[in-house]
Parts: C-alpha cells; structure tokens; sequence
C-alpha cells in the first residue's frame, strides 16, 4: 500500500509558480504580445485580444486549479465558458461596455474566447507552461545529480512536427540520434525562440511551442559522462592563484567507510551489471 | 488533488542504501535524499508515461480520442525532499483513486458519465442542445441530443448517476518494488557522487 499522505502536501513548484502571477489586459494580437519583454509575459496571465481583467483573474484562477489538480480540463472549459457567458461576451461583440474594443471574431474560431479550440488551447498551453518552469527550477536546484536535459515526446500527434531538425536548428547537437543538452545550453532558449519558430512560446522550458507535445526527460550524472557531456559551468583559470579552494565533502562520512562502499559497489556492479531505471520501469531490476 | 508518496525502505532490495542510511547522521541526510527523490520522479514519470500508451480502454470503447490523463499525470510529477524523507508529488484529478477506493458525489444533483464518443472528455455545459431524459420505469436518467437528419430520434451521450465508486486502482503508481530500487538507484548515484 503505497504511502498516501493527502495533507498537508507541500506546494508544488508548477503552483508555486502559477500563484505568483498577476494579470495582463491586453487588447494585442499574438504576434504583438510577443514584442512584450519576456519577463512580463512571464509574470502575468494574458491572452491575446483579452482585455476584460475579470475574465482574466478568473483564467487565471481556474488554471490555477488545473495546476493543483484539482481540476479537470473539461470543467476548467466549462467554468470559463459560463464566466463569458455570465459576462455578456459574444464572439461578434466582445464583452459588453468594454473599453477596449478588439475585432469581432468568427463563431467557433481560434478568436473566438468561448470557443472550445480557444479554451482547450489556453487551457492546456498555462497548464504546460507552469509545469515546464516548475520543472526548469527543480533541474538547475540539482545540476549536480541531473546536468542534462532530453526533448523527448510526452503526447502523440497525428502529424508531428521535427523536432530533430528543430533541434539542431536552435544550435543544439544530437547525441546517438537523441536531443540531449546540458541544462545551461543556449539551445533550450533558441528552441522556444518566435524568432526562429513562428509557433515558438519565447520561453526557456517545455513545452518550447503551441501543442507541442514535446517534454523533458533529466539525464543522470553517470550517463552524461557515459555520453562524452561536460560540465558547463567549468570555468578556465589562467593563474593558479584563482584556483577555487578544493571543496571538502560534507556528507560526514568516515574516508574508510567511503572508501570501502564505493569499492564494493563497483564490485557488485562489475559482477551483476549496474541498476539502471530502464531495467526498473521493465520490473527487471533485482 | 496533488497527493504525495513518499518512499520507504524495502531492506531486501536496498543494500547499498541500508549501509549509507546506518552510517549518516541525520542531519547529513538531505544530500541522499536529493538524489533518491530525483529517482523517484523520474520512476514515477517514466511509468506513467509506459502505461499511458497502453490504457484506453473507455477512449476505445466508446470509439473516442483519449483524454490525455495519464500523460498529463506525467508532467506533474514532482519530487520534495528534507532530511528524513524523499517523496513524490502528482497533481492530477484522479490519481487519489491509486491510494484507496473512491466514491464520486457530484456538486449539483447527477454526475454524468459519457456513452457517446462525442461527449467522451467533455462536460455537458460545453453542449447546447442536450435535453433531460427520465425513465421512470427504470429510475434511469440521460441527457441526449438530437440525431441528425433523422426526425425527433434521440442519442444518448450522458447517463446521470447519483455517485460513481471507482475500486482502488494500485497499478496506477510504480510498484512499492519499483520504488524501492529507485531508492537503491538514487543511493548508488549518491556514492558515485561523493
């Protein structure tokens, strides 16, 4: 019986996040939200031709749950789409007595605020975006367990696009065929790039593009080392005299005691071939 | 819910973790457990993510596009750690039923399980043209819709219950094994770093 432990729960990082935001009315397309600082769209709530704050604090409320899970994306849907209604909003009016008027939309259409496309979409791209830099924290607080990151596939797509190809696009180099980079690479920057993707988020951190589909995967400290990768934060000294004081291990452990594990486990690992999650995840793992 | 499992010792399997633990004080152990919750969270994802490929069973029934759940699951996943514990957090509506028996209520007077492909994913708020129907001799209700081209014959795309119970589902986590060589793994990772 596993080890349910319902409350108190620590926050996750994703909520963490996604609580620290405000809200951003804004009467802008896409593209023109993109002219915006990086950094504000990363702190606010917005959504393009949305300038109604109330709908936007209720967005921003309902992802919110999402986030937590308590909420499923279907009554995230329907709870929007009551506040639009409640609120008067019509695809061809806007929102009533608004000050800032945007174009009328087409019923049914990516613009249209109440139409399923439009919520299913905002609703699943803040709910990826919390978690994608909830996740980017985690892995840079633990560099030193888990230096890399791999795009790997999360969701199918019918017709995906290529991400290989983006991948070296963005500067990034394959490594036995698989998108692997240190987590300090710029290439994780380029790949959520508008500049260089028009469908790209401009953000550091999956899922890098509009429905995507695309994650990460941590790749451990023996692995990476197994596949030739550095560690990115060294740093080369000209003089010996800016050589950093050799850090001491503060696991406490007695040298001997060190020692002999580290001998017996390489002994062990020698004669049964070493632990890998792959062989866990099959149920092979004895 | 965000609901949390934290890992615990399996003896037989942990032997490299069982000699670290003897020899840690407690106050050096957040170091250990820093490597063991990665482990964790990377079992937990991997897992959800195997299984998800494979369970559609009411998606495929109803001839409908799978929801996502699990895979959604997946990218929830974190991992918390102190000096005495590593655990593993999931936030997604469901997963509770991993832990125990579930018995759905619903906020207002029916919950509605769908029947129809179409409404497979959705709730019914999200249609227009639902209408009530009861029968009463069966002390059964649906919502339906109109059957297009077809005069007044109706489909039937919600049955309303009053609650669901959904039998506890263990398989929907890693194994209490699984986890105990994660912890084994995370241990190993954890000497090869010092």
């Amino acid at each position: 019986m596993p080890n349910a432990i319902p409350s108190p729960v620590p926050m996750t990082d994703a909520l963490r996040i996604a609580l620290s935001r405000g809200v951003l009315p804004t009467s802008l397309s896409t593209e023109e939200l993109r002219q915006l600082p990086a950094e504000l769209r990363a702190r606010s709530v917005f959504s393009a031709r949305t300038a109604n704050a109330v709908y936007l604090q209720e967005l921003r409320e309902v992802v919110n749950e999402v986030v937590e899970g308590e909420m499923n994306h279907a009554t995230a849907r329907v709870t929007l789409l009551e506040t639009l209604r409640a609120m008067g909003y019509t695809p061809e009016g806007g929102f009533p007595d608004s000050d800032t008027p945007v174009p009328p939309a087409v019923e049914g259409s990516l613009q249209d605020l109440s139409s399923f496309r439009r919520l299913d979409l905002i609703i699943r791209t803040q709910e990826r975006l919390m978690r994608g830099a909830g996740q980017k924290q985690r892995g840079q607080d633990r560099t030193d367990i888990a230096p890399a990151w791999e795009l790997v596939r999360i969701n199918a797509r019918e017709v995906p696009r290529d991400w290989q190809t983006r991948f070296e696009e963005a500067g990034g180099e394959l490594i036995n065929g698989r998108m692997i980079a240190h987590k300090n690479d710029p290439v994780w920057d380029a790949l959520g790039d508008s500049a260089l993707f028009d469908d790209a988020l401009d953000v550091d951190h999956p899922p890098f593009a509009f429905g995507s589909g695309m994650g990460w995967s941590e790749v451990f400290a023996g692995e990476w080392e197994s596949l030739g990768g550095s560690d990115q934060t060294a740093v080369v000294y000209e003089d010996a005299n800016q050589l950093p004081v050799p850090k001491v291990s503060t696991s406490g452990l007695d040298d001997d005691f060190l020692a002999e594990l580290k001998r017996d486990l390489k002994a062990h690992e020698d004669e049964n071939g070493k632990l890998t999650m792959a062989d866990i995840l099959k149920g092979d793992a004895s | 819910m965000t609901a949390q499992y934290t890992l615990v010792v399996k003896d037989d399997i942990t032997p490299f973790f069982n000699r670290l633990n003897s020899k840690l004080s407690p106050n050096k152990r957040k170091d250990l457990n820093r490597h063991i919750g990665a482990r964790g969270e990377e079992l937990t994802k991997g897992y959800l993510l195997k299984i998800s490929k494979k369970r559609h069973a009411t998606a495929q029934r109803l001839g409908a596009k799978p929801t996502g759940f699990l895979e959604k699951a997946a990218e929830s996943v974190e991992s918390t750690v102190g000096n005495n514990f590593a655990s593993v957090l999931i936030s997604s509506p469901g997963i509770g039923r991993a832990f125990g028996d579930i018995t759905i209520k619903p906020k207002k007077t029916y919950l509605t399980i769908p029947v129809h492909k179409d409404a497979y994913g959705k709730r019914a708020g999200e249609f227009d043209n639902l209408v009530f129907i009861r029968n009463t001799v069966k002390e059964t209700a649906v919502l339906g819709r109109k059957v297009e081209g077809s005069g007044e014959m109706l489909e039937a795309m919600y049955v309303l219950v009053t609650k669901a119970f959904q039998k506890q589902d263990r398989t929907l986590l890693p194994t209490d094994e699984q986890y105990g060589h994660a912890m084994e793994l995370g241990a190993r990772d954890y000497i090869n770093s010092i």
